[in-house]
């Protein structure tokens, strides 16, 4: 496997691919002074079913390109995922963290005219708390926790908790604290009802689900719109040929491309850009299953796999190999972590004749059949058989992923699924691996008892990135997930036509919407 | 009055079928793996949502009773809510129809406006080295899939010559001018097939028409070739290539999914695919039905346009 993989990426290495923090390959052209008149285009993998960002088709970690051009959240969650001011300015707890004071930003009026205060927000609120299970997991997530509402006074809301909780400035960076103008809300509207307006840079001009939206620009933008194209025109294409044929004979100025897709865009001459995000390919286990309940097993799994050649091999320059759930650019990543499993096929052996299974052991693998998954899988499937582990795939479709964890006990031993990231990283190991999101407990009791830990501690607590890291190596140690490798989003442009648009962290997506368009690029 | 009664009787023979389609396409899509309730949930949703959006959806509820909710619905013209984008199907399917019947309807132009003429000069040139050209290029374009020649039109004609652009649809009322550049090079790669396939047929009928008495008559009252072709010749032909037209245009609705995809047009096809993958069931069956409609409607114009080439046919 590791000669193939070394074939498959030779063309790549010789090409001299580096991956770095929104890497531009060739190395970027100065960029045109950004357009105010240009129209940005962007040909995306992702839509939207509707733009009601409560709505649960926008919960995923890749569908809020379009949610961020329309709607501000309280907290802006910078490109490391740090919570910073939004349409709130401050915010603080009270000692016990049940109860969170925001300050909201003067001035600011949703597209409509209607202006953004405490009764907007808190109208806000009453709707996601009214939505209940209907609504997105975030906003379900965020708003469960939620007692009350308090009006201060205009320009001031409060939030009273059921119990101390120090996420939610992180949660009201996601769409769960996206402000949605109260004027539109009175009819109860939901998903494709609700008439899309926010304070954000752009406003609606047309959508069409699953299609395009067409917006303009925000010109009362409470931001600044300095160099803002005047329209941005985002277009969903699942086809990535599609996607770069576009760019290729000018119906589009940027395209979300394949990394198999790099050396194509680069040989038409566009420049391409590859932001590593906070998402990765992993490989989940149910531990209440006998055989990967075992850890020597699981570390056995963890050595038997060459990372390198699949990122190599699949990777093709946009993925680096890592076992952990950050990418290196994240100040939650932690290097010394990348030591613990090197490829080694020998030791790989030894475990798992320690674990009791001298004559190699069969392993339950619930597959999703879409072409990505397979290769990987297939991929992964043979390192293991060389050491013994003999991974036998159940395939079923992408939609079918729920039975991995019900009903109990599950089907498969394990499941591998695409990361998309979380904001708060605390999120991430709550969502993959804590007891609350597998019916059979965490892998490892630690894991729980440090979630809590950290939940009950504020953001800003130093004590709280501690308890993160501590987190971070123990579900790695104990392997309560097996990461293969990251994933980052590629895009294709002409060269100098497309700035900002620095690597995002917190969702799947980077934010299309802060894109500056050169003079001369359509 | 015949014409009446004969559309009254095709128009209610036309119920059953449909309905037919629909459960036919109910069940196949309760056959294949996939749970609706978990797309519609959203990521990461936890069971609690994923079984109240069951039972929201009655995806809950027996077979036979989800089947019976929306044959009901259909009878008074409702097929339904889009599981996922909650827009009436209805609407989804009218708001693209347009884009898949302007690519039908442009291939079905190229096809004809391509297979006429080559199906007459290989007849009129029979056996000769035309006939064999034009035999052997139909082959090819019976053979080439669509999503070949279509990648390979984009290719050439749109990346490396920039004639026209690769992706996208342009609405007629927007830009006509632009409705047509778009549409020329999907049509074409759906289109080719129906040329290669009516040609031969056109070949085919109007070898034997030409053989036939009249056209000798014809001839011998000295009528002009063009006279001859067009009007005893093509005519007389006509049954037999209508009849295949008709059938070709099922083929155009399938091909025109793939062709869709390559060239980003948002269609009734790709609707269809974007549902297969989130199991929009409601839209999938909308499709279906739609789809149906389309084809049985076209039936009944090929059955129609029969009394209009062979006046026996009329008055059988």
């Amino acid at each position: 496997m590791r000669r193939i993989a070394c074939c498959l990426s030779v063309g790549f290495l010789l090409a001299g691919f580096a991956l770095g923090p929104g890497a531009v390959l060739p190395a970027r052209v100065a960029d045109k002074a950004p357009d105010p008149n240009a129209t940005l285009i962007y040909f995306d993998a992702v839509s939207n079913q509707t733009l009601d960002p409560q709505e649960p088709q926008n919960n995923s970690s890749f569908a809020q390109g379009v949610l961020m051009a329309i709607y501000d959240s309280l907290v802006r969650l910078d490109p490391a995922g740090d919570p910073k001011p939004g349409l709130a300015t401050s915010w603080h707890y009270n000692e016990d963290l049940t109860e969170i004071t925001l300050t909201l930003r003067k001035g600011v009026t949703f597209h409509d005219g209607t202006p953004f205060n405490a009764a907007a927000a808190a109208k806000n609120f009453e709707r996601s708390m009214t939505l209940g299970p209907r609504a997105g997991g975030v906003t379900v997530e965020t708003f469960t926790q939620v007692a009350a509402v308090d009006v201060v006074d205009n320009d001031t809301v409060r939030l009273r908790l059921k119990a101390p909780n120090g996420q939610m400035p992180y949660l009201l960076g996601t769409q769960a604290g996206m402000m949605i103008s109260p004027a539109v809300l009175t009819d109860t509207p939901f998903g494709a009802t609700l008439k899309p307006v926010g304070t954000g840079p752009y406003r609606v001009k047309s959508f069409e689900s699953n299609v395009r939206t067409q917006m303009q620009r925000n010109d009362a933008y409470w931001e600044g719109v300095e160099g803002r194209p005047a329209s941005f025109d985002h277009n969903f294409v699942s086809d990535s040929r599609a996607r770069l044929n576009a760019l290729r004979s000018g119906q589009a100025n940027l395209a979300l491309i394949e990394a198999r897709q790099i050396a194509e865009a680069q040989e038409a001459g566009f420049a391409v850009q590859i932001n590593e995000k906070n998402s990765t390919w992993e490989i989940g286990l149910n531990t209440s299953h006998d055989s990967v309940s075992k850890l020597k097993l699981r570390q056995a799994m963890m050595y038997a796999i060459d990372r390198e050649a699949l990122a190599e091999a699949l990777g093709y320059g946009a993925s680096k190999p890592t076992v952990q759930f950050f990418a290196s650019s994240s100040p939650w990543f932690d290097p010394a972590l990348e030591k613990l499993f090197p490829y080694d096929p020998d030791k790989a052996r030894k475990l798992l004749a320690e674990a009791g299974y001298p004559k190699g052991v069969d392993i339950s693998w619930l597959l999703l059949n879409t072409n990505e998954y397979k290769t990987l899988g297939e991929a992964v499937q043979a390192m293991w058989g060389d050491v013994g582990i003999r991974a036998r795939f159940d395939t079923v479709d992408v939609s079918q992923y729920t039975l991995f964890r019900r009903p109990a006990p599950g089907r498969g031993d394990v499941l591998m699924v695409r990361w998309g990231g979380r904001p708060d990283p605390l999120m991430t190991f709550q969502e993959a691996i804590s007891g609350r999101a597998q019916p059979w407990g965490p892998v490892v009791p630690e894991v729980d008892a440090l979630i809590d830990q950290a939940r009950a501690l504020a953001p800003s607590d130093p004590k709280r990135a501690e308890v993160i890291h501590k987190l971070s190596r123990v579900a790695t140690e104990q392997v309560a997930h097996m990461t293969l490798m990251t994933r980052s989003n590629v895009y294709a442009f002409k060269p100098g036509c497309i700035s900002n648009l620095p690597p995002y962290l917190p969702t799947g997506n980077d934010r299309i919407n802060d894109t500056r368009v050169g003079a001369g690029c359509k | 009055m015949s014409t009446l009664l004969f559309l009254g009787r095709r128009l209610l023979s036309a119920i059953p079928i449909l309905a037919l389609v629909g459960l036919i396409t109910f069940l196949l899509i309760h056959l294949i793996p996939g749970d609706p309730a978990a797309v519609v949930a959203g990521d990461n949703a936890s069971t609690e949502a994923i079984d109240a959006a069951r039972h929201r959806l009655g995806l809950d509820r027996p077979f036979l009773m989800q089947f019976w909710t929306w044959l009901s619905g259909v009878a008074v013209g409702d097929l339904g809510t889009s599981f996922t984008s909650g827009r009436p199907v209805v609407s989804l399917i009218f708001d693209r129809l347009p884009i898949t019947l302007s690519l039908t309807g442009g291939s079905t132009l190229i096809g004809i406006g391509i297979a006429i003429p080559m199906g007459i000069m290989a007849a009129l040139n029979r056996n000769s080295w035309v006939d064999r050209l034009i035999i052997t290029t139909t082959s090819l374009g019976i053979a080439a899939p669509e999503f070949f020649i279509g990648l390979l039109l984009v290719l050439v004609v749109a990346l490396n010559m920039g004639l026209l652009p690769a992706t996208g649809y342009v609405p007629f009322v927007e830009d006509p001018a632009e409705w047509v550049r778009r549409l020329i090079l999907p049509s074409f790669t759906l289109g080719i097939g129906l040329a290669a396939e009516l040609a031969r047929q056109v070949r085919g009928a109007m070898i034997d028409v030409l053989a036939r008495d009249y056209i000798q008559t014809a001839r011998a009252k000295g009528l002009s070739a063009l006279a001859i072709i067009v009007k005893h010749g093509l005519k007389n032909a006509a049954i037999p290539i209508v009849t295949v037209l008709g059938l070709q245009i099922r083929r155009l609705l399938g091909g025109a999914v793939i062709v869709e995809q390559i060239f980003a047009m948002n269609g009734v096809g790709s609707l269809a695919v974007r549902a297969v993958f989130l199991r929009d069931l409601p839209v999938l069956l909308g499709v279906a039905l739609i789809t149906a409609v389309v084809v049985l409607f076209v039936n009944l114009l090929v059955d129609m346009s029969y009394g209009y080439f062979d006046p026996k046919v009329r008055q059988s």
